[in-house]
């Protein structure tokens, strides 16, 4: 087993008396991209800046490459990590060009052919002399991320990296960035509170809530298999049913499922709508009451004559109205003890 | 976006608690903040404890019938003063920003432009021109009243101090979105009705501002009220000060004036609070109210009016006594370069001073940090004479060489003066991300040069800004250079002060005007840059 590019055990912080970070434990494997996905103050920006140093933990360790920055009594100093930050609000320096900013964590001797090698690798090539406020902001990204790539860090941090572009560029931005980081073999970590951001672009995600880790796991095992209700609720839409399981067979309103869970009693069911079918059925169980129309898909809102609630996602051909009934088939769900919440 | 709905809260940029957090400050920032706020505190600590110390003479001299009508008069000059700024500081703001009068821009050049004559020049003027033997008399051939004591006072304050009401409510009159006017008009108010309800009420925390700059000026006031002879309290402490052995009457006088001042700022404070909105800044413009025949001639003509008594009268007056007796005296190379000496001096040590305390006050936000630049206005907001007497106490009891020595005099303006310093810089400090220090730390630079490669370049305009603004009120400063400037240093203002004071206007018009033409040059600079 290599050396992790970076780990972070039992670290705390807190601010007044809030625990941004609350115990928590990290690992990031060398070359894989890291998404630390929570909602706004679950302290996902302060692990950050706890690796960068710019904040220093009360307790815990911090190793990059095998090497203790933060802990038993060792505290190395931000500009000694060698760990790159992509910013959220990019912070280019206004005052120097775009050159200026790439070359400015450069021994000076070196920096020119490496300016230029860097901003190739970013599609730049050409624009050194440019100043920042001329640049696009998905331009001004790009800079941002050569200017962290260009010492050649054991670790690249991105703060929130896509949340000042518009939509159309952000995606694009974000394949680019992906690919970028991959052809240089960096190990990253970025910081998002947006799901389908953290499952697009990440290796591994860790989910995080109130300063802590809930899970960690790579995009697809996630969503497919989330450790509470919790998790699967801010991976994406869900419905949840009480049921009752009893001998490898779950009981709900929306129907009898097999269970290979072994759980016995009163459980939460989870259904995401992507795992429901519809056939179209005059005579079927469930009134469609609405239809929510994403372009390459739609959301569709049933009510079954229980008074339960499904959700079910369907092409985008405009086969069920309102007002129109329906047959459906769930093909996965997803058991979790019953934790006494109500969903509805 | 089919995943991010419901479960997911918008973050909006900055958010979460790493932009409140309190890293701690290095202390050289701490001792930066003492060494420029020292010299005012100190020797006002001093001051409070020789005026409890001082006893029975103390209390006679709070209680005598003369500081009660010290009092009174005082109070009299500054609610006149304050409110005649406010009204044509308001006027002028509004007809220049927000209607369609012929020549606008014309306009708000020599509207402001009194904010660079200091008011001992303005009273100079106002003394030798009026009056029955005065220059208008005599170029007239009809005898003019003497405007001195109360009314001369009065002139001279509001033509000083309406430029800053005027900049402020036009500034602010500017920025306010002219969508919420539109709002009320759509929703049936009239024009009258709009400003009342709609304007008056946004612009109530810049004539605050403004009005709060009078009031403390003419409270600081010493130069004119001592020319036109008004007895308010710089001049019966300065009197009192220059000649008397027992100095407890002056330092309790010069008390009871920092107490006004407290009010004046108090008051103030009351106003601003009841603030109940957050003003909605915008970039569209705002298209001018039309007005009518009458009202543009009448606008135009209380312009001109006010443009011939607040300009045209006290440079035209300094421009005649210099025809009449062509420097008498020569020109005053050596208080030249005294007060430009005295006053970069100032001005540098204020800007390397500020720098530290701007990051500690911007950087390092907490309830300590904050009392650095309550005390700074404090500092800004005690009347000179109070300032310049404390340091004269210390001084000369306790600095031993010291006293009257250059450094202690450079040390209190940069004291008395470092709230604009640290104005300026703080904002332009507080308009930059803190990531951009934590990407320079990140790319492997040190703390200070993060400060230097990044921050400090970034700075410059605030920096020059906030350099500025102490050389030009350095420049003009009276009471504190009088009490403590060492002998053989002359200044510009020292020289008209004591001309004056011998009525001799023309030795006086030499050095008053070169002291408005080095001012020019920064106040112009500053006044182009703030647009």
């Amino acid at each position: 087993m290599t050396t992790p590019a970076v780990s972070l055990r039992g670290v705390s912080k807190h601010f007044e008396s809030i625990a941004a970070l609350d115990n928590f434990d990290l690992t990031v494997e060398r070359g894989t991209v890291l998404g630390l996905l929570g909602p706004s103050g679950s302290g996902k920006t302060t692990a950050l800046r706890a690796i960068a140093g710019f904040d220093r933990p009360e307790s815990g360790t911090i190793e990059i490459e095998g090497t203790t920055v933060v802990g038993d009594g060792v505290w190395v100093a931000p500009e000694k990590r060698r760990v790159g930050m992509v910013f959220q609000d990019y912070a280019l320096f206004p005052h120097l060009s775009v050159a200026g900013n790439v070359g400015f964590g450069l021994a000076k001797n070196a920096a020119p052919t490496k300016i230029d090698e860097v901003l190739a690798m970013v599609g730049l090539r050409g624009l050194g002399s440019r100043m920042p406020h001329e640049l696009s902001g998905g331009e001004q990204q790009r800079v941002a991320l050569a200017r962290a790539l260009a010492p050649e860090p054991h670790l690249i941090l991105l703060d929130e990296p896509f949340s000042n572009l518009d939509t159309p560029s952000r995606d694009r931005v974000r394949r680019e960035v992906r690919t970028i980081l991959v052809e240089a073999r960096a190990t990253a970590i970025f910081v998002t509170h947006d799901q389908e951001e953290a499952l697009a672009m990440s290796d591994t995600v860790a989910v995080m809530r109130d300063g802590t880790v809930l899970q960690t796991a790579a995009p697809h095992d996630l969503y497919r298999r989330p450790s509470d209700c919790w998790v699967a609720r801010f991976l994406g839409e869900a419905e949840f049913v009480a049921g009752t399981a009893a001998n490898g067979r779950v009981e709900t309103a929306l129907g009898t499922f097999a269970d290979d869970s072994g759980s016995s009693g009163l459980v939460e069911v989870m259904i995401r709508p992507e795992a429901v079918r519809l056939t179209p059925d005059v005579g079927g169980p469930a009134l469609v009451v609405d239809r929510e129309f994403y372009g390459h898909d739609q959301l569709i809102t049933l009510h079954l004559d229980s008074g339960a609630r499904l959700l079910a996602r369907t092409g985008p051909d405009p086969i069920f109205n309102p007002g129109d009934h329906a047959r459906y088939a769930v093909t996965d769900i997803v058991i979790f003890p019953d934790t006494g919440h109500t969903y509805h | 976006m089919t995943l991010a709905t419901e479960t997911a809260p918008l973050e909006v940029a900055p958010a979460g608690p790493h932009h409140r957090i309190r890293r701690p400050a290095h202390p050289l920032l701490w001792v930066a903040a003492v060494a420029a706020l020292a010299p005012v505190v100190v020797p006002f600590g001093f001051l409070i404890g020789r005026a409890v110390g001082g006893g029975a003479t103390a209390l006679d001299t709070v209680l005598s019938t003369r500081t009660v009508e010290l009092i009174l008069n005082t109070s009299t000059l500054v609610v006149a003063v304050a409110t005649a700024a406010a009204a044509i500081g308001v006027g002028a703001a509004w007809l220049t920003e927000r209607t369609d009068l012929p020549g606008r821009r014309v306009w708000r050049v020599l509207v402001a432009l009194p904010l660079v004559l200091p008011s001992y020049v303005i009273a100079l003027t106002v003394i030798s021109a009026l009056g029955p033997r005065g220059l208008v008399s005599e170029a007239l051939g009809v005898a003019m009243p003497t405007v001195r004591g109360f009314w001369g006072a009065f002139w001279a304050l509001t033509v000083a101090t309406y430029p800053f009401v005027y900049l402020i409510v036009a500034s602010a009159l500017r920025r306010i979105d002219p969508m919420v006017e539109e709002a009320a008009r759509g929703l049936g108010s009239s024009q009258r009705a709009v400003f009342f309800r709609i304007v008056a009420p946004q612009l109530r925390h810049a004539i605050g501002a403004g009005v709060l700059l009078s009031a403390l000026y003419t409270l600081s006031d010493f130069g004119a009220v001592s020319l036109v002879g008004f007895d308010s309290f710089t001049r019966v402490v300065y009197a009192q000060y220059a000649g008397r052995l027992d100095r407890t009457p002056a330092i309790v006088l010069a008390l009871v004036l920092v107490l006004l001042a407290f009010v004046v700022l108090l008051v103030e404070s009351r106003v601003r609070r009841g603030r109940p909105f957050i003003p909605r800044p915008s970039n569209r413009r705002q298209s001018p109210a039309p007005l009518t025949n009458r009202q543009r001639n009448l606008s135009i003509a209380g312009l001109v009016a006010l443009s011939i008594l607040a300009l045209a009268l006290p440079i035209g007056t300094l421009f005649a006594w210099l025809i009449r007796n062509p420097a008498p005296g020569g020109i005053p190379w050596g208080s030249l370069a005294g007060s430009v000496t005295v006053s970069m001096l100032a001005a540098i040590a204020a800007v390397a001073l500020a720098v530290p305390v701007a990051v500690l006050v911007v950087r390092h936000r907490d309830g300590r940090s904050a009392w650095v630049e309550r005390i700074s206005y404090l500092a800004y907001s005690v009347p000179h004479i109070t300032v310049g007497l404390a340091m004269v106490f210390v001084a000369s009891r306790y600095l031993g060489s010291l006293y009257q020595s250059l450094l202690v005099l450079v040390a209190v303006y940069v004291s008395v003066f470092f709230a604009q310093a640290l104005g300026a810089i703080r904002s332009s400090l507080a308009q930059l991300s803190p990531s951009l220090e934590d990407a320079a730390r990140g790319l492997g630079r040190s703390r200070l040069q993060a400060m230097f490669k990044v921050v400090i370049p970034l700075m410059r305009r605030g920096i020059a800004a906030g350099g500025l603004l102490v050389f030009l009120t350095t420049m003009k400063e009276l009471p504190i250079t009088l009490l403590l400037r060492p002998t053989g240093l002359d200044t510009l203002a020292v020289d008209v002060w004591s001309a004056s004071g011998d009525l001799l206007y023309s030795a006086a018009a030499v050095p008053a005007l070169l002291l408005l033409a080095v001012s020019a040059l920064p106040t112009f600079v500053l006044a182009t840059r703030q647009r």
